[in-house]
């Protein structure tokens, strides 16, 4: 009896370990390594760049201290002449701009002399006189912009610019543009004509152009005479550009109706004045 | 004898150079061997031009390095030879070698109809001599072809004109023409005589490839003697001198050859009547200020041809 007992004991306990097998614990997958997440810097709040101090460039010489001139190839580059004898009035020195019949056109695509280092609020102005292309080439695609602009990775596109039409000599032009740090994104271009006076002719003489820059406020204006007084002729107060720009000058032409002859634009002096804040 | 002998060579050399210094001109009223480099605010060996017309000592708007005078035309000159800028010497010149490396504005698609010259020259009118003029002259309308020939006149009335001249396409080598022309007969053109080679030589032309006086500089230059008469230019990459004429001739009437001292010149001015040959419609006065380069002005004259030629005719 007993070895019946023992046999069955043995049986149950062989059939118990067939089908129940002994659990194994489940392996624990390792914890996975999560890298840490990379430390963005900051969003700069303000340009980190040089400012520049407050200048007036009077081309009297060869080199100029305050602007850089842009050159795809120097060597044949024959658009600058700083210290070149004013072709219009005697005893001036000037910086003297020609175009370029084979420039390729568009505002990158000719003469471009830009500020060394960044400007901010301030007050801008130059003496300037205009070709007189009205009677060679009334239809001339050729335009100077005096303009304050930058375009950064970070902070966008922004451009205010005085611009003449050469051919239009009547005339000027304000336009300002600006554009999120997005390359793709459009512009935003509100471009107003701007006519000074009924006499107005940009080709006739040296007239003083200027430029206020305040936090609020994009003021342009004109002297006509030798006298301090000014002559407003636009003022913009939306959504102002805040961090430096840049002074520049361009002189270029579209290439659908390019300029047929180098003709020559004079600039006398280019001043800037930084305001206090 | 053995140190007479050393002396030799001594007292030769110095026999040559007395003989060379009589043959130099010494006379004031002539201008010296010079080359004007057109470096300073002013020209040192030219007058007559001032802002804002001529500009001294500037850098070239087309050559790296080269300092230029800038000579530009003022839409409001008046027609007519000398009515633009123009500068001369201010002392006379005569026979000898005239040389000047030269630029003309490119205004082929700015005003192909304009009519303007370039010209360099000698001029000058002496009664009892004539006229003594020697061209060489660009219609911008058209700058792959130069004129180049003579003016003379009666001895008493310049008036009373006599031309030899010829006119090339050296971008092709083609000899427009080679003629002559005078008072005598009312100013009608003539051919020379086919088989006179005084008159025609060189009958051809080598072509400068691509030769448009627009597009750069070239050195142009003329030996001027008392029987002869050559025009030349360097070949801008070989510095080969090209003759375009070679002039010997004679004519019916007059001989061609300037005799009488003159003036050296050049000057930029508006024709209304004289249209390049290409290019009958280009007569337009000028419709922008036009700048015109030049790189210098060389004269070396021939001393002995001169001194002689002044006690010749008791000048």
């Amino acid at each position: 009896m007993e070895r019946y007992l023992l046999l069955i004991l043995v049986y149950f306990l062989c059939a118990f370990s067939c089908t129940r097998p002994v659990p194994v614990p489940e392996p624990v997958p390792p914890e996975p390594v999560i890298p840490p997440e990379p430390v963005e810097p900051p969003e700069p709040s303000h340009k980190e760049v040089n400012l520049m101090s407050a200048f007036t460039e009077d081309f009297s010489s060869r080199e100029t201290e305050n602007f850089s001139f842009y050159s795809v190839v120097p060597e044949k580059d024959f658009h600058y002449y700083s210290g070149f004898p004013s072709l219009t009035e005697t005893g001036k020195t000037i910086l003297l701009l020609r175009a370029n019949p084979a420039d390729d056109g568009g505002d990158n695509g000719g003469a471009i002399i830009s500020t060394r280092d960044y400007v901010h609020y301030g007050s801008y102005s130059a003496r300037i006189r205009m070709p007189d292309v009205g009677a060679v080439q009334p239809k001339a695609a050729l335009f100077a912009d005096f303009s304050l602009r930058d375009d950064d990775p970070v902070f966008g596109f922004d451009e205010f610019t005085l611009e003449f039409r050469v051919a239009d000599k009547n005339n000027l032009y304000s336009r300002v543009s600006r554009r999120g740090p997005d390359a793709g994104e459009n512009p935003s271009v509100q471009e107003s004509v701007l006519t000074p006076s009924s006499s107005f002719n940009a080709a006739s003489k040296f007239y003083v152009y200027g430029m206020d820059w305040t936090q609020d406020k994009v003021t342009w204006w004109l002297q006509t005479s030798s006298s301090s007084e000014k002559t407003i002729l636009y003022e913009w107060t939306e959504n102002i550009p805040s961090e430096p720009l840049k002074l520049e000058f361009r002189l270029y032409h579209d290439k659908a109706n390019p300029a047929l002859y180098p003709y020559e634009l004079e600039i006398d002096w280019i001043k800037y004045t930084p305001s206090a804040i | 004898m053995k140190k007479s002998i050393l002396l030799l060579p001594f007292i030769a050399l110095c026999l040559a150079s007395v003989a060379a210094s009589a043959q130099t001109d010494t006379d004031s009223r002539f201008m010296r061997p010079f080359k004007e480099e057109f470096n300073a605010s002013s020209p040192q060996f030219f007058s007559g031009g001032t802002a804002p017309r001529i500009f001294c000592g500037v850098p070239s708007f087309s050559e790296k390095g080269t300092e230029v005078m800038l000579m530009r035309i003022n839409p409001s000159d008046p027609a007519g030879a000398g009515r633009g800028p123009e500068i001369a010497t201010p002392k006379s010149t005569h026979f000898g070698t005239y040389s000047a490396r030269i630029r003309v504005p490119d205004v082929k698609k700015a005003q192909p109809n304009v009519g303007a010259v370039v010209g360099y020259f000698t001029y000058r009118y002496t009664r009892g001599f004539g006229l003594s003029e020697i061209d060489f002259e660009w219609l911008i309308a058209d700058p792959r072809l130069i004129y180049i020939g003579t003016w003379t006149s009666d001895p008493n009335n310049v008036n009373n004109l006599q031309r030899v001249g010829r006119t090339i396409n050296l971008a092709t080598g083609q000899i427009l023409y080679t003629n002559y022309r005078s008072y005598h007969d009312g100013n009608r053109n003539h051919n020379f005589d086919s088989s006179d080679d005084a008159a025609l030589s060189p009958r051809t032309i080598a072509p400068v490839d691509g030769y448009d006086a627009s597009k750069c500089f070239y050195v142009y230059g003329f030996d001027w003697y008392p029987d002869r008469l050559t025009w030349w230019i360097e070949h801008p990459e070989t510095q080969e001198k090209i003759i375009l004429w070679d002039y010997q001739g004679t004519t019916p009437h007059f001989s061609g050859i300037p005799q009488p001292p003159t003036t050296y010149l050049l000057n930029f001015w508006h024709t209304k009547d004289w249209s390049v040959d290409t290019n009958p419609r280009s007569t337009e006065a000028p419709k922008y200020p036009y700048g015109l380069e030049i790189d210098w002005m060389k004269y070396e004259p021939y001393d002995a041809i001169n001194i002689e030629w002044r006690e010749n005719n008791n000048w």
